[in-house]
């Protein structure tokens, strides 16, 4: 009994294609949850990495599919119409998405299906389930996986994963900004400096993230472009988030379009030195990677 | 500067970018594409394309700032082909003055567009809310950018609406849909750019290029049309270089790659 996590789609944003960016990839993000045996799928997030799978109009090997959204932003749901399961009638999909106050789900979801944008000829068949999530949320999803959701310091409402199944455990948090200078960016959160939020929401994080092996953390920007109110961190924040959680391994995760291979390899190096002699792993998130949690 | 029409894919796939090693010949970004005459900046639809001419666009402003003014005419709203405005990097700089054309009343294409940028999709909270000046106009016949003529064609719900741009010494290039009212719009145009998918044996047994038009369908309205040279371009997504590069010889047509840079006038012929 293993879980493994299959990355589809690295980039944040929107998707990218050119020369400079095919060693990491261009597709927008997207997560498989692999876990053998079981007869469900889980995916998380919905970016262009999701239609990478292959074309609509494939046969599905399982009948059960879970995909579990951080946010509804473009980068981040723009593969959904694309996701082959929904187009066959024997299949059951779950879409989990957080409550975001400024609309509701199923009309955000079916936006993306409107013939005047997706004049596609094609049918969703598969029987369609809704779920909203709060922060805080904990649950068992088929009766196998705990699925555990923190509320990340971003616009709207975004949620940010931690999935246990076995003696395995992961944890996505993307997308999230730095609280520095009451950047407080989430609904619900306060408005002007409130170091008192700033502490619990750290100590929260870090409690979130305990016993994850591995994180794929936002780290978008580096400490030199971070732009605060555009609702991305950067790998040292990332790291630091890790190491007091006791993380084994760091995926930086939701490269910026603009960022070559290259840049994103100086990432990594520069986040390794950081994090010097501490025994935790840095990798740069890569589509097409499978990680094994442990 | 050089005066003479030309023109720059900036995105080539349709419905979905589609980045992958399989794909760096002819490109995986979705639909856009620039027309080049002087020192204009003017482009045709704002797929995921647009946002690479945007970090060329951003380089420049960097090196050289001064207010940029372009014009993008919108074929269709159909998601390729709108995407990547609200990444398009100029629209983040108060001196961009982005002037955008369809051949609709300012509001419809202003509903049309607006849930790009609205906060449930998009960290912004509405088109107004972008630091670039945006202009969404509404054109019927015929509109010059400079010395650029831009004539507009028959618009349909299926196809969009098709532009024939002209350089002051009459050269013309055509970007379209397929449609059969195309003949008589482009006639004896020196280069039409047309959405092309699959070929007919290929839709036939259902190919996932969703309608985008056949090779063979994009050949005959370029004869019809008297078109002196045709590129076809909006790619099937699941199509890679090696199918698409054998489905071109096969068929005898130019796939669009991404770019590349395709003088409007030759002295051959090539269709």
């Amino acid at each position: 009994m293993s879980m493994s996590l299959r990355l589809w789609g690295v980039r944040g944003s929107r998707p990218v294609h050119k020369g400079s960016t095919l060693g990491c990839g261009g597709h927008s993000t997207a997560f498989e949850l692999q876990l053998p045996g079981e007869d469900f799928a889980l995916f998380v997030d919905a970016g262009s990495g999701l239609a990478a799978r292959g074309p609509i109009g494939g046969k599905s090997l399982r009948s059960i599919y879970y995909v579990l959204l951080t946010h509804t932003h473009w980068d981040h749901l723009l593969g959904l119409p694309f996701f082959s399961p929904l187009y066959e009638a024997k299949n059951e999909v779950h879409l989990f998405s957080s409550t975001t106050c400024r609309g509701d789900f199923p009309s955000l979801f079916w936006a993306l299906f409107s013939p005047s944008y997706f004049p596609l000829p094609v049918e969703v068949k598969a029987k369609l389930h809704f779920h909203t999530l709060v922060s805080g949320a904990d649950f068992l999803l088929a009766n196998k996986v705990r699925v555990q959701t923190y509320q990340l310091n971003h616009q709207g409402v975004t949620l940010g994963y931690r999935f246990a199944y076995g003696a395995d455990c992961v944890g996505i948090v993307t997308d999230h900004a730095p609280l520095d200078h009451g950047n407080y960016l989430g609904d619900g959160m306060p408005v002007g400096a409130a170091p008192q939020f700033v502490a619990a929401f750290e100590v929260g994080l870090v409690a979130f993230m305990q016993g994850c092996h591995t994180v794929a953390f936002d780290a978008h920007f580096t400490e030199e472009t971070l732009k605060l109110d555009w609702g991305h961190s950067t790998p040292d924040r990332a790291l630091q988030f890790c190491l007091q959680a006791g993380v084994k391994r760091l995926i930086l995760f939701h490269h910026a379009p603009e960022d070559s291979d290259a840049d994103i390899e100086q990432k990594v190096e520069r986040c390794r030195q950081q994090a010097g002699k501490a025994e935790i792993e840095i990798v740069a998130a890569r589509e097409g990677d499978v990680w094994m949690l442990r | 500067m050089d005066a003479s029409l030309k023109v720059q894919f900036w995105g080539t796939r349709g419905w979905i970018s589609t980045p992958s090693l399989q794909t760096t010949v002819y490109g995986g970004n979705t639909t856009s594409l620039q027309v080049l005459h002087g020192d204009l900046l003017v482009g045709v639809d704002a797929g995921f394309g647009i946002c690479n001419w945007g970090e060329q666009l951003a380089k420049r402003i960097v090196e050289k700032p001064e207010p940029l003014e372009i014009h993008v005419f919108l074929t269709r709203f159909h998601w390729d082909h709108i995407q990547g405005l609200p990444f398009f990097h100029p629209i983040y700089s108060p001196s961009t003055r982005l002037h955008l054309y369809a051949p609709y009343p300012k509001a419809y294409t202003r509903e049309k567009l607006e849930i790009l940028f609205t906060a449930n999709y998009s960290p912004f909270s509405g088109l107004d809310s972008m630091e670039s000046h945006m202009e969404i106009e509404e054109i019927s016949k015929e509109i010059c950018i400079g010395d650029l003529r831009v004539q507009v064609g028959e618009k349909s719900e299926a196809n969009g609406v098709p532009y024939r741009f002209f350089a002051p010494d009459g050269s013309s290039l055509v970007v379209a849909a397929q449609s059969p009212s195309l003949p008589d719009f482009a006639a004896g145009t020196d280069l039409l750019i047309l959405d092309a998918a699959c070929t007919q044996a290929e839709e036939k047994a259902g190919y996932p290029g969703w309608g985008g038009g056949t090779y063979e369908e994009a050949l005959s309205l370029a004869q019809a049309s008297q078109a002196k040279r045709l590129i076809c371009t909006r790619h099937g997504p699941y199509r890679t270089d090696k199918a698409l590069f054998t489905a071109s010889l096969q068929a005898g047509f130019v796939p669009a790659k991404e770019g590349e840079i395709y003088s409007v006038t030759l002295s051959t012929v090539l269709v």
